[in-house]
Order: C-alpha cells, then structure tokens, then sequence
C-alpha cells in the first residue's frame, strides 16, 4: 500500500508512531513524523489507516490501492 | 422549519413538540432562525441567550446536546463567565474548528468561559502557558516538549508506574474499606507519576497539589482562586530557581541544560512547570476513578480489561465515553468564518464541545455506548497543533491502573448510594470528588 505524509505540517503529537509502530517513528529531537517504511505490506493498511484517521494534523493520506 | 431526525427512528409527534419547545426556549426556532445569525453585536447582545448546557447524567453529556447537534449545531449559548459563545456540538465541526489555528486563536486560556473574569481576555498570554499560544510561538514550546512525551520516552516510564500502581494497591490490601478512591488510588498515581518526570522533589508535591486543584474548583471563588494561583506561582518559581541552581535528571533540567540559540527563561519554564503538573495529574485522576465508577457498571466491560489485545482499544474508548475535558474548549475567532451554516466573526469565542462531539452519531455509530473493543479517532484529547501533549503518558498510566485495580481488588464495590455520588459538574475537568469503594479481598 501507499501513503504520502505532508511533514511540514506535522505537528507531532505522535499519533501514527502509536497507531502504526512498524511504519511511523518519531524524531527524537522534536517528535516529528519518521517514516519507517514507505511501502508497507497489505497487512499493515488497517494500522496506517487508523494513523491517518486520527492524525491531529491529518497529514496522511492514504493512496487508493 | 423541518423538525425530523435523520440519523435515529422517527419523532414522535410528542417528541417534535417538545424538541420545538426547547429550542424556543433556547431562542433558535422558528423564523428569526436565519437572520439573528447575521445581526449585529448590539442585536445579538439583546437577545436573550441559553445558557451552556452542564448537566451531565452522569457519564453522558447534557441531553441537550442530542438535539442542538440535529437542529442547532453551532448555537450561541451565555456562559459562567459573562459572555456569549458559539457553541460547537457536531464531531466534524468540532475538528475543523480545533484544526484551523488560522482562524482560531488559543490567545485566551480553554476554559475562560467557565472560570475567567472576562476583563481578562484578550490578555497576553503567560510566557510557557504553551495552551494559549498560537502559530510559531506555540511550535517552539510545543516541538521542545514532544520528545518528552513521545511514546517510545513515554515506554521509559512503565516499571516507574507500575511500581506506583503496585505500591497504592498494596496499601489497600493493608487496610479495611470503604475507603476514597479518588485520594486513595486515582490522585495519588498520576501525581508521583507527573512530580517524578518534572523533578519534584516529594517533600513539595502535596503543597504543589493543594494549590493547582483550588485552581480549578469552580466552587470556588474568583478570588479565592486567584489567591491559590499566586501561591501555587511561588511554588513553581521556587523549583525552577533550585533547578536553575542544580539541574538533574527531569524534564525540567533537560529544557534548562539544552544547547540551543534560544534558550528558555525562568518565567517560560514556570509556565511549563505549571502547566504539565497542572494538566498532567488532575485529568488522569479524574479518568481513573471515573472509569472505574463506570466500569463497575458496566462489568461485561470491566471483565473484558483483563484481555490485553481489548487494552489497546479501551483506554481511548473510556476517554472518548466520558470525555471529562468537558463545557467546551474556548477559541477565539480572528477572522470572520463560517462553521456549519453560522456566520463567526473575528472577535467571537467559541466553545467546542468535546464530550458532544464524541457522541456525534454521524461520527459514530452507537455513540452513547461504551465499547471496550471499538476503535476511533475520538477528540477526547482534543484535536489540532494542541491536542493532549501528555496523551501517551495518560494512555499508559490508565492502561496499568485500571486492569491491576480490577484484577487485584476482588468484589470492588461503591458503596456511596449512586444519587449522593460527588460528580463534579463544577469543575473543569469531570470527575468524582470522592467514591467510597469497598471490596471482599486484595490479591498480591
């Protein structure tokens, strides 16, 4: 599956690092969006989903598949 | 003006008139409907308005809020405070206001409309209160304070909490019941929790605590409360001042000793301190003894606790069920805007209702029920650049507290008869003032 992140925009609250740990991290100086895996595997679409739906800066998007 | 409910069964006829009815008694039926919602401020103060809603019964919002969602979803509503607010009920409405820091400025402290002397709006806000700041004032404080609260930092935490857990539940064990839960078990954990990462030392931490909850008793005074924020301001300018003379290993320390171009003053800090210890122990109390109120009555969910695949969803449905950041968060409009089908102009206050947001029943279906295993992307943390900094740290401590009270408290019990229980409808954050609980055993 696919997703883009609007990184500048985050305002990291580490939402996603909690909803989706095998795909999103958080830098350690701030606390802004990493990205661990940028093509995860279908069955982590639910938990990149669930990241997305409860981003409070809605900075991800998941791409249709 | 149609008067159906499309999200629920059909009205009665009875119903209908009785929902008109309120909603005349709050002024927003019938044809002058549209055109008071463009009046100007003179008209709009002439007109009587409703008060905001605050009777919770006890875990779900003021029934109001069923139909202001339906009919009246961003309504003008008179508050505690003396003056009126836009109040937003509708989840979607309640995160595009939270989301747009464009439009809505965080300039006066959340819960004004509750406890603020409207002379003091439009203040400039304390330096560090990061809640009340906006834009790049707000991303310095607020970026330099994530690594604290990241969820791996916040793991970090966990044998220090389950010590705290283990430790206030052995010391049930050692005496007979009933006894308060709230002073007992639900305050004591979040604040050793919260003193332990801010570095305060423990012969302080139940001065600092007297004083940041008289804070945010309504029952309070104005200036009684004001009295316990200058006593509680000299408590957190006296730990800043020894953590300026002697750093150590707490949050406190790290901000001080960090190499940086702009490094944070003595007055920012005090915000900071004041802040976190203030918000960061009193809503996580507040959550465990309510929680524990409503899960004793619901045990088909209690029992489901003990489950730890169930522990992922269920702290975030407790928060979203009862919602004690509760009577609307207030923001300011800058610009004029439009929410819903009202027309806010720069200048208006708005409060966003949480708890009624998060019974929207377009955002979720069943809203009124409280299920353990249901996932959502509630704002019971709020929404937006200020959503819940410590929200990792509320999840974790919840997620140990409650299944080890349940699991090592057999046959725990409220013994308080359900009318005479504490609810504190007139404070900030609900909660229970006192539940006297009692038990059969407490097992290692």
């Amino acid at each position: 599956m696919r997703f883009t992140v609007d990184t500048p925009r985050c305002v990291g609250a580490g939402v996603c690092a909690m909803a989706a740990p095998q795909v999103f991290d958080q830098n350690d100086d701030d606390g802004i969006v990493v990205i661990l895996d940028s093509s995860p595997p279908p069955e982590q679409e639910d938990a990149v989903r669930d990241a997305a739906a409860r981003c409070p800066a809605a900075v991800i998007q998941v791409l249709s598949t | 003006m149609p008067l159906h409910d499309v999200h629920e069964k059909p009205v009665s006829e009875a119903e209908k008139r009785r929902r008109m009815a309120f909603l005349q008694a709050r002024s927003i039926a019938g044809p002058a409907r549209n055109t008071r919602r463009t009046m100007s401020e003179t008209d709009r103060s002439a007109t009587a308005v409703a008060p905001l809603p605050t009777n919770r019964c006890p875990f779900d919002p003021d029934p109001q809020y069923q139909v202001l969602r339906t009919e009246a979803p961003v309504s003008r509503a008179s508050t505690p405070a003396g003056f009126d607010v836009w109040l937003v009920s509708r989840y979607e409405d309640a995160r595009r206001v939270l989301a747009d820091g464009d439009s809505f400025s965080n300039v006066d402290a959340s819960s004004s409309h509750l406890m603020g002397d409207k002379n003091q709006l439009g203040a400039t806000p304390p330096p560090g209160v990061l809640l009340r700041h906006d834009g790049d004032s707000h991303s310095r404080l607020r970026l330099r304070l994530a690594r604290e609260f990241m969820v791996k930092r916040v793991a970090s935490l966990e044998p220090f909490i389950r010590r705290v857990v283990a430790e206030h539940l052995d010391g049930l064990m050692e005496q007979d019941g009933p006894v308060d839960l709230y002073r007992s078990f639900g305050l004591p954990v979040p604040a050793l929790v919260i003193s332990e990462l801010l570095g305060v030392p423990e012969d302080d931490r139940e001065e600092f605590e007297k004083a940041t909850s008289a804070q945010v008793d309504l029952r309070l005074s104005l200036e009684e409360r004001q009295s316990a924020a200058i006593e509680s301001a000299g408590f957190f300018a006296r730990l800043v001042a020894s953590k300026l003379e002697n750093p150590g290993d707490d949050l406190l320390s790290r901000l001080i000793l960090e190499p940086t171009e702009r490094p944070m003053d003595a007055q920012e800090l005090q915000g900071i301190a004041l802040l976190l210890l203030a918000a960061g122990h009193d809503t996580t109390a507040n959550m465990i003894t309510l929680s524990t109120h409503a899960l004793l009555e619901h045990p088909e969910q209690a029992a489901k606790l003990q489950d730890p695949r169930v522990l992922d969803t269920a702290v975030d449905e407790l928060i979203r069920y009862l919602s004690i950041v509760h009577n609307g968060v207030l923001r300011k409009a800058v610009v004029d805007v439009t929410i819903g089908d009202a027309q806010v102009r720069a200048g208006d206050h708005i409060a966003v209702v949480l708890e009624s947001a998060n019974r929207d029943p377009e955002f979720l279906q069943d809203a009124d029920s409280l299920d353990l295993e249901r996932q959502s992307a509630h704002v019971g943390f709020g929404y937006g650049s200020h959503q819940c900094l410590g929200q990792h740290l509320a999840r974790l401590e919840l997620r140990i507290a409650l299944p080890e009270l349940f699991r090592r408290v057999k046959g725990l019990r409220v013994v308080t008869p359900k009318e005479e229980i504490p609810f504190k409808d007139d404070m900030v954050v609900y909660g229970i003032r006192e539940l006297m609980v009692d038990w059969d055993e407490v097992i290692a």
